[in-house]
């Protein structure tokens, strides 16, 4: 299946060459986690993410689906 | 200990009073307290019978990591309710060092005289400024920094506050000496303007120094406190904050579709790359400018920023996300090169970047210029500099505007401007703007922080379940946080680190000798609130005035499609206590 993954902030190094603050497609198995794609793009598992599948809340345990969209942040704030 | 200032612009005097009643208060309690007290809650903001309160935290001037905020009251001239508008720089360090516990402006003066006072060891004397009548901020402030020294702090209002505009800020000097923070909110820079005073120079030097009882408990207090923010991701050094500023925000509001654009129409910017906080990261590295700067005297959090034009020459500072937002996506503006000379436009001028950003939004839906015209946008920001009848209706805010151009959609609460974000996909903010005495206003509660960025919790932003309870105990300790003198950053690192947040009552305790538990802060909190809500209620506000437009509940926002549905009856709670 198809995801269109978007890495931001400090997390733009974790992503494919090439698409550093970019939306990138991703080919994964049917029934993938948020975490499979964190493990493959080498994000630390202790580190405290914001995810957002189809732009609401998710967790690392989130179950995607084909043409999901998913945005993954660091620990970030502002005003 | 310390002293009040008081200053009569009419009798053009000068006196140093006792704290006596307001002995206990500091930053916005003091602030709202004597607005509260003093000035008639139906009064005109703009006559001789409003005052003008500046005011230190309770803990400025000591050690404590990020206590350099002030708080600056008044009854507004935007909202018509109290105001307490908050500003960073160095002013309010350097007042505390002089033992200067606030000061109020009072009267109005004689047709035509401006003013500016001078603070230092030796005492307060008033001046007159005719020579700087009509500057620019930068320029008043290079003018006063030759004759009164580069280590003087400057407030200062620019040509909007001395044009008496509702959308007039106060400014006050960075680290750097520039006039980049700015007290934004609620017309302030009117008031200021119209009791005639230019400027407050403000030389620390020599002072006798923000007195503390118990040195040691409070040294122990102030190295909890600081390890908190050091610890913490988001304050950390090198932490987002840090790295990229406020503007890293972008990215994350637009993403949960919750990004205002084109005068609140949209929850998602196309733009949004070319102005996000990477981009602009990433454009001021390139250009030798400064990604992590100091704007607060006092700060370890570094969330400022030094931004060069395209020819490497200095254009501003402290470009934030607020900034980018309105005067960007809200406007359908994909340059940012265009919203840093806005920036520093309103810097110059004095206006709240916010009020700004929504009234050219609005002028935009009224169809005084295309959405997305940079350099129609920047024209617009000159007439408002020049004061021409055009600058004069949207240098008085959204709302004006909105009616001089037959608008029908105009994103405010009590008359002042929603920030950025969409109370229909954040609910909890929603909640905030409707319900906090200020007008619509993020930082007096900010929802956003347990509705999308997971600090203190997650509540779903797109649910209207538990919004009222996290804007109200937000609001609570945000309160009590302005009265400290402390900068709202903390509470990041304060929600998730229960012992920095225990440090605040105990820096508190061993600086005046004090007893307070963590409960009696939030009290303290609880009873700035009431006191502000009661001044409205008797300045005319009722609780209608405690909602959102009404096209927030009926016009379904993209992508996700909801209205804002946090019952009345709810609001109506929050600031019941």
């Amino acid at each position: 299946m198809k995801v269109t993954a978007k890495l931001f902030a400090t997390l733009r190094d974790h992503a494919p060459l090439g698409s550093s603050g970019r939306a990138f497609e991703v080919e994964a198995a049917a029934g993938a986690t948020v975490q499979e794609l964190l493990d493959a793009w080498e994000i630390p598992g202790d580190m405290p993410l914001l995810i957002l599948v189809n732009s609401v809340h998710a967790t690392r345990d989130h179950v995607l689906r084909d043409g999901d969209v998913l945005a993954v942040f660091p620990p970030i704030a502002g005003g | 200990m310390g002293k009040l200032l008081r200053v009569d612009v009419a009798k053009q005097e000068i006196r140093f009073e006792e704290m006596g009643a307001y002995e206990n208060l500091g930053g916005r309690a003091l602030t709202s307290t004597i607005v509260s007290k003093e000035v008639p809650p139906t009064c005109h903001p703009l006559s001789e019978n409003n005052k003008l309160v500046f005011a230190p935290g309770l803990l400025t001037g000591t050690m404590a990591a990020n206590a350099g905020r002030m708080s600056v009251g008044a009854k507004s001239p935007l909202t018509g309710g109290i105001k307490e508008s908050n500003v960073g720089g160095t002013a309010s360090a350097r007042l505390a060092k002089l033992g200067i516990r606030g000061i109020v402006v009072e009267g109005k003066p004689e047709k035509g005289a401006l003013l500016y006072l001078v603070l230092n060891k030796d005492g307060a004397t008033l001046h007159p400024a005719d020579e700087y009548r009509g500057m620019k901020n930068y320029d008043v402030v290079a003018k006063l920094h030759e004759k009164h020294g580069e280590k003087a702090a400057v407030i200062s209002v620019g040509p909007a506050g001395e044009m008496k505009m509702s959308a007039a800020s106060v400014a006050v000097t960075d680290t750097n000496g520039r006039p980049s923070r700015h007290a934004g909110r609620g017309g302030m820079g009117a008031v200021m303007g119209a009791k005639g005073l230019k400027a407050i120079v403000v030389d620390g030097t020599g002072g006798p120094g923000a007195a503390v009882q118990d040195k040691e408990a409070f040294k122990e207090a102030a190295r909890v406190f600081r390890t908190a923010l050091t610890t913490h991701d988001l304050t950390k050094d090198g932490g987002g904050l840090a790295v990229y500023g406020t503007n890293v925000l972008a990215n994350v509001i637009n993403e949960a579709g919750a990004y205002p654009t084109r005068n609140f129409n949209e929850g998602q910017f196309e733009g949004v790359e070319k102005i996000s906080g990477e981009t602009m990261h990433d454009t001021i590295v390139e250009r030798g400018g400064e990604t992590t700067h100091t704007g607060c005297t006092g700060c370890i959090i570094h969330c400022s920023n030094v931004y060069l034009d395209k020819n490497k020459q200095y254009l501003t500072s402290a470009l934030e996300y607020e900034t980018v937002w309105a005067n960007g996506a809200n406007c359908g503006i994909d340059d940012l090169d265009a919203i840093a000379q806005i920036d520093r436009l309103c810097d110059d001028y004095g206006l709240d970047t916010i009020e700004m950003g929504c009234a050219i939004g609005v002028a935009m839906a009224g169809g005084l210029k295309a959405f997305g015209d940079a350099e129609g946008a920047i024209e617009l920001m000159h007439e408002v500099g020049a004061g021409t009848p055009l600058g004069r209706i949207l240098g008085n805010g959204a709302s004006v505007t909105g009616q001089a151009f037959g608008v029908d959609q105009v994103p405010v609460v009590k008359r002042q401007s929603l920030p950025a974000y969409d109370p229909r996909a954040v609910k909890g903010i929603g909640v905030t703007y409707a319900t906090t005495p200020m007008g619509a206003d993020h930082t007096a509660g900010y929802s956003v922080a347990m509705n999308v960025l997971n600090v203190g919790g997650f509540t779903d932003p797109l649910s209207p379940e538990g919004q009222a309870e996290i804007s109200q105990s937000l609001q609570v300790a945000t309160a009590a946080l302005d009265t400290a003198g402390l900068c709202l950053f903390v509470a990041f690192a304060t929600l998730d680190i229960p012992e920095g947040f225990e440090a605040i009552p105990k820096m508190l305790n061993a600086r005046y000798g004090w007893d307070l538990t963590p409960d009696d802060v939030l009290q303290l909190g609880k009873d700035v609130l009431t006191m502000e809500r009661d001044f409205n209620l008797a300045a005319g506000l009722t609780s209608q005035d405690d909602r959102l437009p009404d096209f927030f509940k009926e016009k379904k926002l993209a992508p996700h499609n909801v209205v804002f549905d946090v019952p009345d009856a709810e609001l109506d709670k929050v600031l019941r206590f």
